[in-house]
């Protein structure tokens, strides 16, 4: 039985060894301190962006997803996005100021596309960010504005959206 | 009135109504189970108030006292449900609280459930997490509050006994429904179905105060019960305190039977679908005549579409393409897919709604079979295999844990076969997303022959095995290939262990409503141990009679053949 006990043991691990990376993607650990949220331990550590464009990376290994649907198949993610760490938000929430950044940086691509087809969610949901009350010509401004955009990294495009925003009175 | 009769109307108002402290909503604001909290620390104002209800009281009567503003914005949920809420926005902690609580601007809250995803048994039983939902804001903008561990940099062994038992924290985090959109829908591939939860307004604003209180609250994280979806649960009875929704999960809380039960308590509204990316271009090319597919196909810089919906869809597969690392970035491309780009048709590309995952069969089976020699009882743990009904779970993937099967024959009652993890992956590749098929198993089982080597309890072997190939669909029917290689271990071997190599083929189809069919043989041949090459055909085919209820009829053959009957039922 102890040599049954072993087989598994090993076997399980060879599986789950190769779960390293997708274990290493995983949160910093958090202050414990009431006062000083695990939101605001994070200083700005990038030169632009909220770090939150390039944080979904995919794990595909398929021998770790054998040590993963053993333990995490109740529902533990296999990855997560880094959001309340980001140095853009304030008690796991967006700051007030960042909104427009962290949400044009995390979906630059369906944004991109949304100008493209002229409509769309994410075009919606960026007028919505910006709060802009003529809601019409702020997205045909967006949109005739499409090639500066894409023409931008997905950490600066909020750069060229905030200048569309204040040319449409937003 | 006599001092006496005072004292004793005293005593019995204590005795006839609990204290606030003493009652089920403080305990389900401090998330206490039996004499203690699940929550470790960075939550509480007193030093104890993770095992002494009365002290955190006392705590915050004390801090009431001092400053109600302060008390309010440190413990919203707290002064909500008893009364005393007051904001002072000239403090700093009120400010955080307000902009937190304007950033939800919730009206509703909803339940969320991650789907399984077909080709990865991670995701197979599905995640769970909330979103508050806001009238003010275009949905993507909504928050959501998702539970789950940080394991670090542990790896191996300790993984498995850190996740086992509570090792690693668990923290309650909040962030915008867009990123989970991005990770779930874009990345992993999995649908969304969301659920409205049954809430008054006053419930929802308590439960956003309360998500507010839990932001640096550290809980333990055990893999198999108080995972995602048991918090979910635990955090919800803060409105409702008086509702036992974490107690009929003993031993593990798969998301979908959590689901359930809050459905029992008429907590749940009608869900809806929102698609993954893998879905919504599953459905786009089936839906493409052979010339758009053409033409989506064959969209390069020099050469531009002809149909209106061609760049759009082949913008979305090259975005699926780049998630899975199947290609590198190419701005070029993806300005000329830009400028030929227009509106789908909607009416032909809406992805329909399949069935509700809440109606499909339960997460425990127990079976019974009849074989002319033998009698057989199974009972596995969770979750679902080829045979099973298919309705809200993906096809063409398996996963049974715990799968026990007990034998009667000749007088003898003995176990079988014991799957402790069986895994297998056989969704077929198609030109638009390439998949590999794979199988794993580790348990025991003993031959399927009698032996005159053993006896029934001592025929076990220890099984280690794993496939690797492809599966690809023909006329409805998937076919499947796998290069397979299996260990088996134990004392009725006659060298103690045989590790052997070979192919498995197969094919899986549905016959007709409700009734599949799975048939496949495997050759193995000896590499090192005991007994020669190994030839077997299996196979079944099952009807749902109604919902949770199976027949079945499983066949094997090796040097003689078997046929059993049974009736599964999922609970």
């Amino acid at each position: 039985m102890k040599k049954i006990g072993l087989i598994l043991g090993v076997a399980l691990c060879v599986a789950l060894v190769t779960d390293a990376e997708a274990a290493r993607r995983r949160n910093t650990k958090p202050s414990n301190n009431y006062e000083a949220p695990r939101s605001m331990s994070s200083g700005g550590h990038r030169m632009a962006g909220c770090g939150l464009g390039s944080t979904v990376i995919e794990d595909d290994d398929k021998w770790a997803q054998v040590g993963a649907a053993f333990l995490n198949g109740t529902g533990f993610q296999t990855f997560a996005i880094s959001f309340g760490t980001s140095n853009c938000t304030t008690d796991g929430v967006a700051q007030a100021d960042k909104e427009g950044e962290i949400f044009v940086e995390s979906n630059y691509s369906e944004i991109q596309r949304d100008l493209a087809a002229g409509k769309g969610e994410y075009l919606d949901g960026l007028v919505n960010v910006y709060g802009c009350e003529d809601v019409g010509s702020f997205k045909s401004n967006l949109i005739a504005g499409r090639k500066e955009f894409t023409q931008s990294k997905p950490e600066t495009a909020s750069n060229v959206v905030r200048k569309i925003a204040n040319q449409s009175g937003c | 009135m006599s001092i006496f009769a005072l004292l004793l109307l005293r005593v019995f108002t204590v005795f006839a109504e609990p204290l606030d402290w003493q009652g089920d909503q403080w305990k389900a604001l401090l998330h206490f189970e039996g004499s203690k909290s699940n929550i470790l620390s960075g939550f509480f104002l007193a030093p104890n108030g993770s095992v002494s209800l009365a002290d955190e009281w006392q705590a915050l009567e004390r801090l009431k006292k001092e400053n109600i503003a302060e008390a309010s914005c440190r413990y919203p949920a707290r002064a909500l449900v008893y009364g005393w809420y007051q904001e002072d926005k000239n403090l700093e902690i009120c400010r955080r609280w307000i902009h937190y609580r304007d950033s939800f601007a919730a009206d509703q809250i909803e339940l969320v459930l991650a789907s399984a995803f077909i080709n990865s048994p991670s995701s197979m039983y599905g995640h769970t997490l909330l979103k508050f939902r806001s009238s003010k804001k275009n949905e993507i903008l909504d928050y959501t509050l998702n539970y789950g561990a940080e394991t670090g940099s542990v790896v191996g062994l300790p993984y498995v006994w850190k996740g086992l038992t509570g090792g690693f924290s668990g923290y309650f985090a909040a962030a915008p429904f867009y990123l989970k959109i991005k990770e779930y829908n874009f990345v992993e591939n999995r649908d969304f179905w969301i659920y409205p939860l049954q809430f008054s307004k006053q419930e929802v604003n308590i439960l956003v105060a309360h998500s507010w209180e839990l932001r640096d609250a550290i809980f333990p994280y055990y893999f198999l019960k108080k995972n995602c979806s048991y918090y979910l649960l635990d955090f919800l009875k803060v409105v409702r305190p008086g509702i036992p929704l974490t107690k009929p999960f003993l031993f593990w809380a798969v998301p979908l039977d959590t689901i359930r039960e809050l459905k029992s308590y008429n907590l749940l509204g009608e869900a809806r679908y929102r698609p993954s990316r893998y879905s919504k271009l599953k459905y786009k090319w089936n839906q493409l005549s052979k010339e758009e597919l053409k033409d989506v196909r064959e969209i390069e810089i020099a050469n531009a579409p002809k149909y209106s919906d061609s760049a759009s869809i082949a913008y979305e597969q090259y975005q699926y393409e780049i998630e899975r690392k199947e290609r590198e970035r190419n701005t070029e491309y993806e300005n000329y897919l830009m400028n030929h780009m227009k509106e789908e048709r909607q009416n032909i590309f809406t992805v329909p709604e399949p069935a509700d995952p809440l109606e499909g069969h339960n997460s425990s089976r127990l079976a019974f079979y009849y074989e002319r020699n033998f009698l057989e009882l199974n009972y596995r743990g969770t979750l679902h295999d080829f045979l099973s009904n298919s309705d809200a779970y993906e096809e063409g993937s398996e996963l049974s844990m715990g799968d026990l099967y007990l034998r009667k024959k000749k007088e003898k009652i003995f176990l079988h076969r014991f799957d402790l993890l069986k895994l297998r992956s056989l969704s077929p590749t198609s030109f638009w997303s390439k998949k590999t098929s794979w199988y794993f198993l580790i348990g025991a089982a003993g031959d399927e022959e009698d032996s005159i080597r053993c006896s029934a309890w001592n025929c076990l072997q220890a099984r280690l095995e794993g496939g690797y190939g492809l599966t690809a669909e023909f006329l409805h029917t998937k076919f499947f290939f796998l290069a397979e290689t299996a260990f088996h271990y134990g004392s009725s071997l006659e060298k103690s262990h045989r590790f052997r190599l070979g192919p498995r083929i197969g094919f899986y189809r549905d016959l007709w409503n409700g009734a599949k069919w799975i048939t496949e043989a495997r050759q193995l041949f000896l590499l090192t141990g005991d007994d020669t090459t190994y030839r077997e055909i299996t196979g079944g085919i099952s009807q749902t009679l109604i919902r949770n209820f199976e027949a079945r009829v499983h066949f094997y053959y090796r040097n003689k053949s078997q046929l059993k009957f049974g009736l599964a039922y999922y609970f």
